[in-house]
């Protein structure tokens, strides 16, 4: 061994130099790592001398958490299923993922990744890929909701905002409002001709409009309502108050820099603006009307459930997911309601294990509680 | 050869370097709860998410109710005060019913469970202020003492001759102190947690060697003409004695409180075992992770650098 170290010193040095920089580093990226002990084959979460807290235990004291929890599962797997993943959903959910990373590590303290991963696992997302699985079924919820709002956008017309619409704009930017130079008014002369000799307010505003936001959309603003912010109160009042395809005079909007703004109205009818080609307007209208109608969104997720196959393994998991949804859908009119105890309906005509469960349906049709039951009576059945 | 096999195995402690998971699981995790198409659920899948939604706050209260068996126990008189606070939420109609829904068994299980920890936490945090005396001292100060708060020097002073010549504080107070003060002569436990007192009088009052009235009058320092002055009398400096009216004047102080929780968890060695409610702990609490002070210490650090 001395004749090894003797022949070789200059390495055994760097060896050891090596194998303690080694050890810091290797304790150093364990230091922050948990070990699990086990009591009686269950994990222990907490230890302390006056005992422990097993998983077991953890799991047993939170029945507050559990239903929300599971309808939170339910609603996953039932988007996920409902919805295909298309490349627009994908890039969505990639913009939406990307955001969420950024915030995660803007925040050095650790704050952020742990309050947005417990907010996470609420709504049925945990581990590595929890905010790459959660911006795609968020992306795929916004169709799930589009695709029923559009398909029964007649029901739902009494939760349209009012003076829900789409609008474009074309804005002119002056010295002084009061006293235009003689350019200005040459301008506004040549606006106004062109619209008069029967041009398009889109083709006008994308040939004329000062304003960068809209200018290349031919003018389109997209969705507003009577509660837009945004927009200034002068141009939203005089927006809410045409017709489809009527345009606005000049209205005046004094800023430290004045601008001239002429307002038209595309579309006020919900259905047509939902059919828009437009993604953000859809969206904001989608948006609008899911965030003012308390529990559409359980109700959306439960009528996409009953055209699937699912079952529980037990009475009690499916009661809590119905009793959670009918708390979320308890304010909604019955017409909308009944929708669902429709299409359980015709779901067990068609079905060819309805006769098994045919009274069961008929009672679900009047009773919410069973309304996610009934699919999955229906394959337990079987 | 003995090199190469230095090497060798310290390349694998590399890879091996923090791969570790650390996520607890539950013995029936694989169960199937739930199939959705193609789906399948399992009830490992749910205990994860409830672990790390629910379990920063529902592992502490565990652990809690742990501490409070051994500290407090459940005495005849702690499950008195339970059952009735029961008796008076139970006579509301569909009490039972709510409890129920949220997994209770029973109005009993109920009492057991959740009222019983909420009295035996009230105890601990009681008991602290004697098992923690001496730190409770160092950094609180607590000292019961009387002090007029005045609207003119002039009656600053007269108060200051009144109590001096051994006058009722409360009656002095009742005479001198300005409209709506806030001080007017009733004895009072005044702390290092009083912010509104001046700084000059806070001092006087924790820096007193003995009872009795301090010879100045003491003003707020304000430019406005708003200046307010004040007179003080220490009435008792000794801890034991003040003890149950430190008690009602502290326990409600948030500090008090967060230092109570970390003091049992020191004292029963509470260690997380689970990497995910460790790190948010660790993000959130650090002070909670008690066998790892470092953590704590960094993130003070880190919050007086910002």
């Amino acid at each position: 061994m001395g004749e090894f170290l003797r022949k070789y010193w200059f390495v055994s040095v760097l060896a050891v130099l090596f194998i303690g920089v080694l050890i810091y580093y290797v304790a150093d990226m364990n230091k922050d790592n948990v070990s699990t002990p086990q009591v009686d084959g269950t994990d222990v979460v907490i230890s302390t001398t006056a005992g422990n807290v097993t998983s077991s235990e953890l799991m047993d004291n939170s029945t507050v958490a559990e239903p929300g929890i599971l309808f939170s599962l339910y609603r996953n797997a039932v988007t996920d299923q409902t919805v295909e993943t298309t490349s627009e959903i994908e890039e969505q959910a990639k913009t939406m993922q990307k955001n969420l990373e950024s915030n995660i590590k803007a925040d050095a303290t650790g704050k952020t990744k742990a309050s947005i991963m417990s907010q996470l696992a609420g709504m049925g997302f945990s581990g590595d890929n929890a905010i790459a699985e959660y911006s795609k079924v968020a992306a795929k919820i916004q169709v799930l909701d589009g695709n029923f709002i559009r398909e029964h956008i007649d029901l739902l017309s009494s939760y349209v905002p009012e003076g829900a619409r789409t609008i474009s704009i074309l804005t002119m930017n002056v010295e002084d409002a009061e006293n235009l130079s003689d350019d200005e008014k040459a301008k506004q002369e040549e606006i106004q001709n062109a619209l008069d000799d029967g041009q398009s307010f889109g083709e006008v505003a994308a040939e004329y409009s000062d304003d960068t936001d809209t200018k290349d959309k031919n003018g389109f603003y997209g969705y507003i309502d009577s509660s837009n912010t945004a927009l200034d109160s002068a141009v939203l009042e005089k927006a809410l108050a045409l017709n489809a395809g009527d345009t606005s005079e000049w209205i005046t909007v004094e800023s430290s820099t004045p601008v001239l703004y002429m307002v038209h109205v595309e579309e006020t009818d919900p259905a047509k603006i939902l059919e828009s080609d437009d993604d953000t307007a859809v969206t904001n209208l989608v948006n609008t009307i899911i965030s003012k109608v308390n529990g559409l969104e359980a109700f959306i997720i439960q009528n996409a459930g009953q055209k699937l196959n699912v079952t529980f393994a037990n009475d009690e998991i499916k009661t809590q997911i119905d009793d959670y949804i009918n708390q979320q859908t308890s304010q909604l009119d019955p017409s909308i309601l009944a929708l669902n105890a429709s299409d359980d309906k015709e779901k067990d005509k068609t079905s060819s294990e309805s006769s098994a469960n045919s009274s069961e349906s008929a009672d679900s049709a009047s009773s919410q509680s069973d309304q996610t039951s009934s699919t999955a009576s229906s394959q337990e059945g079987e | 050869m003995k090199l190469k096999k230095i090497f060798a195995l310290s390349a694998a402690a590399l890879m091996l370097a923090g791969c570790g998971n650390g996520e607890t699981t539950i013995p029936d995790g694989s169960e199937v709860i739930m199939t959705v198409g193609d789906k399948k659920i399992t009830k490992g899948t749910e205990y994860t998410l409830v672990k790390d939604y629910y379990g920063p706050s529902m592992g502490l209260t565990l652990a809690n109710r742990l501490i409070y068996d051994k500290e407090i126990g459940r005495p005849e008189d702690v499950v008195q005060e339970a059952q009735e606070q029961l008796d008076d939420y139970a006579s509301s109609e569909g009490f039972e019913d709510q409890i129920k829904a949220i997994g209770f068994d029973s109005l009993e299980d109920y009492r057991d469970t959740a009222l019983v920890p909420g009295v035996q936490s009230t105890r601990l945090q009681e008991k602290y202020f004697t098992d923690a005396k001496e730190e409770i001292i160092q950094n609180f100060d607590p000292v019961l003492a009387v002090i007029i708060q005045t609207d003119s020097e002039d009656n600053a002073n007269k108060a200051l001759e009144e109590l001096k010549n051994g006058q009722d504080a409360g009656k002095v107070g009742a005479q001198y102190a300005a409209d709506g003060a806030t001080y007017t002569g009733t004895e009072q436990i005044v702390s290092t947690a009083d912010t509104t007192l001046p700084t000059t009088l806070l001092n006087a009052i924790q820096d007193a060697t003995k009872d009795g009235v301090l010879d100045q009058v003491f003003t707020n320092d304000t430019s406005t003409d708003d200046k307010e002055y004040y007179v003080a009398s220490v009435v008792s400096m000794d801890y034991d004695k003040n003890l149950k009216k430190i008690i009602s004047a502290l326990s409600s102080n948030q500090t008090i409180q967060s230092d109570c929780q970390v003091y049992y968890l020191k004292k029963y060695e509470f260690e997380v075992h689970d990497q995910f409610l460790f790190d948010y702990y660790k993000a959130n609490n650090p002070e909670y992770l008690v066998t790892r002070p470092d953590l704590a210490e960094a993130a003070s650090e880190d919050s007086s650098a910002n």
